[in-house]
């Protein structure tokens, strides 16, 4: 890893590139939107704008990819802190994956979102989006790394409440905003731990940046108490972490956060915003790596509890977008877990960040198709989201589903598909960390059975979408869209399809992230067939259960659900979370602390700030009667005065 | 030779009586006429310690003293005379338009 520093090294080719990767999207939002406010002829030029300059910054990350990268470039910002760009393969991976995957999202939304008249403000918006994620992304600095952090959070507002004039969409947008909030101040927290952790060991020199972060977590672990800190600094970031990337308990935001535009929430969930807190973990993995195993053990937990978790709550929804979003939840567990994964065994760490942002990768591709493609069937019937008003959808816009189609074989890792690689070897390496340590067995249990789920839940939507008859008179006359919304779903379908064959080169690629580190060389696990295979059967069973009930009715899900009772009611009610977060901590507890603060801050401190007002108003009411405005009495004043001054001076003998 | 004494005795007359003169008159007038009367209380003080000490730049003094009082009078005059273009008046009542 080379190190620039100052104005020479931004000249540098490629740290200029990597700047210029983050900041061009950015650029291209100041320009876009007053230009679209004060030309209207621009509007419709701003869809092919916005394209481009993310287009740029593709090139550019292919460039570092190309060049081979790998540097750490810093200039003086604060005092103690620095800005400026940290670029290994895991950036370079992320910024690819971000700025291609946004890219064809953006070709995409040019057709659908092309009638809306302020679609400049929504270009605008969802290039500064991007920018915030790619500059998340190639951050040197935790504090920076924040304020980008901050600007996905605000885009992400901006965008799901874009339709603001309808309600659900603005109570959506607070949602979103609010819950990850949650997230961020526990991630702030967290960074203050780092910060004052990393103190004793850095000095004053940059104790946030990621390059000290990974390069000193071992000194900080030598400390007294250091374990423990890092420890605590990780359960804290795995917060914020868990409130971007919609971990459990804080993943509520995300199925609301459907009432935005379809390609915003392609935009969330494939490429710019749930990524990030994968990321996050991924990044400053040296802190889990020397913590207490209670931090590691969280990871892990959190992501497989999630991964099966969501996949139980997608089984009833029957919103084509909200079942997409709880498989989001559920595939980030399965990141997280991966990483959880090596940080409970150290010596697969080598592997597991790999792994998991392979699967990151993949996962952008068939959830970006599989939301282009219901954005596809929402542009063709009119915004129904029911998916009990589809139905045989197939024949009526066949590139349409068919793209669907194979965005479905990939999320449930079916085998000549990227997702059966990604996924499956999640999957496997649980199996192989469970061999080592018995810990683990929860773990892939509830993995294995989130890939039951998965398939059971996916096959469900698509049967009742593709296969059938049309239930509605949308649904009729529904066809497929116009060639720029059909291009970006081929090129993600032939994505998902082959990216499979990148799989060790990928591997490969990421191991040298640690090359010359402590963590550099690669586990190479086996395990028995029977147990590899597991996960694939259970596709099979699940596409089988879901052709018998959505397929071919030969049984009634309804029967199911009514058979099973409070069991159906629970999951429905999305285990009561919503009500548990909304009428019992916002409304009981939130709301009374709030009247308390209030209280205390309307009475006791504007109490304070007012009555020293008033005392000075009804002061001078007094004392200015002194000032009568006759000279006279002024004068008396200045004789009595300097009476009484040299009397003092005479009892204290100055004369 | 008239001792110094008395004419340090008439000196802190004069002053009193230019004193109690501002603190109580109730017209113009009358209060530059007191200013006056302290001013020159002030001026025979200087002239006689100047003459006791037999140095003539007290005395000096006292003429720069008295030319200043003069410009001060016709500056004060001036003054109550534009009061009482105002006013029809030159009491120092009539001079209340400062306060509150």
């Amino acid at each position: 890893m080379i190190s620039y520093s100052g104005l020479n090294g931004f000249l540098e080719p490629q740290v200029f590139a990597a700047v210029m990767i983050f900041l061009l999207p950015i650029i291209i939002f100041m320009f876009v939107l007053p230009l679209g406010k004060k030309f209207h002829g621009f509007r419709k030029y701003s869809g092919i704008v916005v394209t481009t300059g993310i287009f740029i910054s593709f090139l550019l990350a292919y460039y570092l990819y190309y060049t081979n990268a790998n540097l750490y470039f810093y200039s003086a910002w604060f005092n103690n802190f620095t800005w400026g760009v940290y670029i290994d393969p895991l950036s370079i991976a992320m910024a690819m994956m971000v700025s291609g995957v946004s890219f064809l999202i953006h070709m995409f939304a040019i057709g659908y979102i092309g009638k809306d008249p302020n679609k400049h403000v929504y270009f605008a918006e969802t290039s500064l989006f991007t920018g915030g994620m790619l500059g998340v992304v190639l951050s040197s600095n935790m504090v920076m790394f924040f304020l980008f952090w901050e600007l996905v959070g605000l885009c992400s507002y901006l965008l799901i409440g874009f339709w603001w004039y309808k309600p659900n969409a603005a109570s959506a947008a607070k949602k979103a905003f609010i819950v990850t909030r949650v997230g961020d101040v526990l991630l702030i927290l967290g960074l203050a731990v780092l910060y004052w952790s990393f103190l004793p060991v850095v000095g004053n020199n940059d104790p946030l940046s990621i390059y000290n972060i990974i390069h000193y977590a071992l000194n900080v672990a030598q400390l007294p108490n250091g374990q423990f800190n890092l420890a605590l600094a990780g359960a804290l970031v795995l917060g914020g972490a868990a409130g971007k990337s919609a971990q459990f308990p804080l993943h509520v935001w995300i199925p609301d956060a459907m009432e935005g535009p379809t390609t915003v929430s392609a935009l969330i969930h494939a490429a710019t915003m749930v990524t990030a807190g994968i990321y996050l973990v991924a990044r400053i993995y040296p802190v889990y790596v020397y913590a207490l195993p209670w931090a590691d053990y969280l990871v892990l937990y959190i992501g497989a509890f999630t991964a099966f978790l969501a996949g139980t709550m997608g089984l009833v929804m029957n919103d084509i977008k909200r079942i997409l979003a709880y498989s989001t939840i559920s595939q980030l567990g399965y990141m997280l877990a991966a990483l959880g994964l090596g940080f409970v065994m150290v010596n697969t760490i080598g592997n597991t960040i790999g792994i998991s942002i392979y699967h990151l990768i993949v996962h952008a591709f068939l959830k970006a198709l599989l939301f282009l493609s219901a954005g596809a069937i929402l542009y063709a019937l009119l915004d129904t989201r029911d998916i009990r008003k589809m139905g045989g959808l197939w024949k009526k816009m066949p590139i349409t589903i068919t793209a669907m189609f194979i965005g479905a074989l990939t999320l449930v890792g079916f085998p000549p598909t990227a997702g059966y690689f990604s996924k499956d070897e999640i999957i496997s390496l649980a199996y192989f960390v469970y061999n080592q340590n018995p810990y683990v067995l929860y773990a892939w249990i509830l993995l294995v059975i989130g890939a039951f789920l998965t398939t059971l839940y996916t096959f469900r939507m698509f049967f009742t979408v593709a296969l059938g008859k049309p239930k509605s008179y949308a649904a009729e006359h529904a066809k497929d869209p116009p060639w720029v919304m059909i291009v970006p779903m081929i090129i993600l379908s032939i994505l998902a399809l082959i990216f499979g064959i990148f799989q060790s080169g990928f591997y490969n690629y990421f191991s040298s992230m640690f090359t010359g580190t402590k963590y550099a060389g690669t586990v190479s696990f086996s395990i028995p067939l029977y147990i590899e295979i597991i996960p694939f059967l259970l596709v099979l069973l699940g596409i089988y259960i879901a052709w018998v009930f959505y397929g071919s009715h030969r049984l009634s899900a309804e029967k199911v659900a009514n058979g099973s009772g409070a069991l159906y009611k629970i999951v429905k009610a999305k285990y009561y979370l919503d009500f548990l977060f909304t009428n019992i901590i916002a409304e009981r507890i939130i709301v009374f602390i709030a009247i308390v603060v209030s209280l205390f801050d309307k009475y006791f401190i504007d109490g304070i700030v007012n009555g020293l007002g008033l005392m000075a108003k009804y002061g001078s009411m007094a004392f200015r009667k002194a000032q009568t405005g006759i000279v006279q009495n002024y004068a008396v004043m200045v004789i009595i005065g300097l009476l009484v001054f040299l009397i003092i001076g005479k009892i204290l003998g100055v004369f | 030779m008239i001792p110094m004494i008395y004419v340090l005795f008439i000196s802190l007359l004069m002053f009193t009586v230019g004193l109690y003169g501002i603190l109580t008159v109730k017209g113009g007038v009358r209060l530059l006429i007191s200013i006056e009367i302290l001013v020159n209380s002030a001026n025979l003080n200087i002239v006689a310690w100047a003459t006791m000490h037999s140095d003539p730049s007290g005395i000096l003094f006292v003429l720069i003293s008295i030319a200043i009082a003069a410009a001060e009078s016709a500056v004060g005059f001036a003054i109550l005379i534009a009061l009482y273009r105002q006013t029809k008046n030159v009491g120092l009542k009539s001079l209340k338009e400062l306060r509150w």
